[in-house]
């Protein structure tokens, strides 16, 4: 009942004639009501990890300059996941690492590679690793 | 046992449409994440170089970070490569390419191996040995300035 009486009022408004404005709200409602249900109800978050990361994997491949790995729209919906990409994040680094430091320092608000590391993805990969391990995210 | 490397590839043939008609490409080491191009420009293959403003990734210290030309020139000078004239092989030196696009921004760079062969690392895939004008085009540009050194400093 909550629910109906929360998103009722905007329905009302974009039937009712107030203008442009109305009608934005509406179309935001429903893509926030799209995105949200079909987060949660068609793919669970392994599922969207595993969707993302294989587009970008697929769409920066070739690509040399980070700039452009890290700003590939997949990329940055799996930073958009927040904390709940991190185990799947962990979990893929420890089978293949590459090139997920950028969202993990944007996710976490850290950088646990030390300066002599810096661009030794192998090394990289084991500082956060450790990391991790330290903060309960390590499954293995 | 090391996986046996492929003849061909359809990703590389998919961004560089052209690259079989121009010399053909062989594929010269394994995938990996590990080095990117520019390194591997540099002989580099236990770093990815980057001048990303975030400091996570490895760039000379002395250069500023920045994705210009200026910058990738300054990175390569700090091992002992100066600019020329063009690609053209020279006795004694090993050259350089450092390919933009149409904003000169680097995209990508490729180290020369003979009169005809130049070597590149392409992203996060395998290595090939290509024609120069090989991987120009949409994905990396083309080579816009040339590099070289005394081929002994390694």
């Amino acid at each position: 009942m909550l629910a109906t009486l929360a998103i009722a009022p905007f329905s009302v408004i974009g039937t009712a004639g107030f203008g442009d404005v109305a009608i934005v709200v509406e179309q935001s409602r429903n893509q926030a009501f799209e995105y949200f249900t079909s987060a949660v109800t068609t793919e669970t978050l392994r599922q969207k990890f595993e969707r993302l990361a294989d587009t970008w994997q697929k769409e920066t491949v070739l690509v040399s300059n980070i700039g452009l790995i890290q700003s590939n729209p997949s990329y940055l919906g799996i930073i958009a996941m927040g904390k709940d990409a991190l185990p799947f994040i962990f979990n893929n680094m420890r089978q293949n690492p590459n090139h997920w430091f950028i969202a993990l320092n944007a996710i976490t608000g850290v950088n646990p590679v030390q300066e002599n590391d810096r661009g030794n993805v192998e090394a990289m990969t084991t500082s956060w690793l450790q990391w991790a391990k330290k903060n309960a995210y390590a499954t293995s | 046992m090391p996986m046996p490397l492929p003849d061909r590839d359809t990703i590389i043939e998919q961004a560089f449409p052209t690259i079989a008609n121009n010399g053909g490409y062989t594929i010269t080491s394994p995938e990996t994440p590990s080095y990117n191009c520019i390194a591997w420009a540099a002989h580099a293959d236990h770093h990815w170089w980057e001048p990303d403003p975030s400091f996570q990734y490895f760039w000379p210290k002395s250069v500023r970070r920045a994705y210009t030309i200026d910058s990738y020139v300054a990175a390569y000078s700090t091992i002992g490569y100066v600019v020329c004239a063009d690609g053209e092989l020279e006795e004694g030196f090993e050259k350089i390419a450092i390919f933009t696009d149409a904003s000169n921004v680097p995209k990508h760079a490729a180290r020369q191996l003979d009169g005809t062969l130049w070597t590149s690392k392409l992203g996060r895939h395998f290595d090939i040995s290509h024609a120069l004008h090989g991987v120009s085009g949409a994905a990396y540009g083309t080579p816009s300035v040339f590099m070289k050194r005394l081929r002994a400093q390694t």
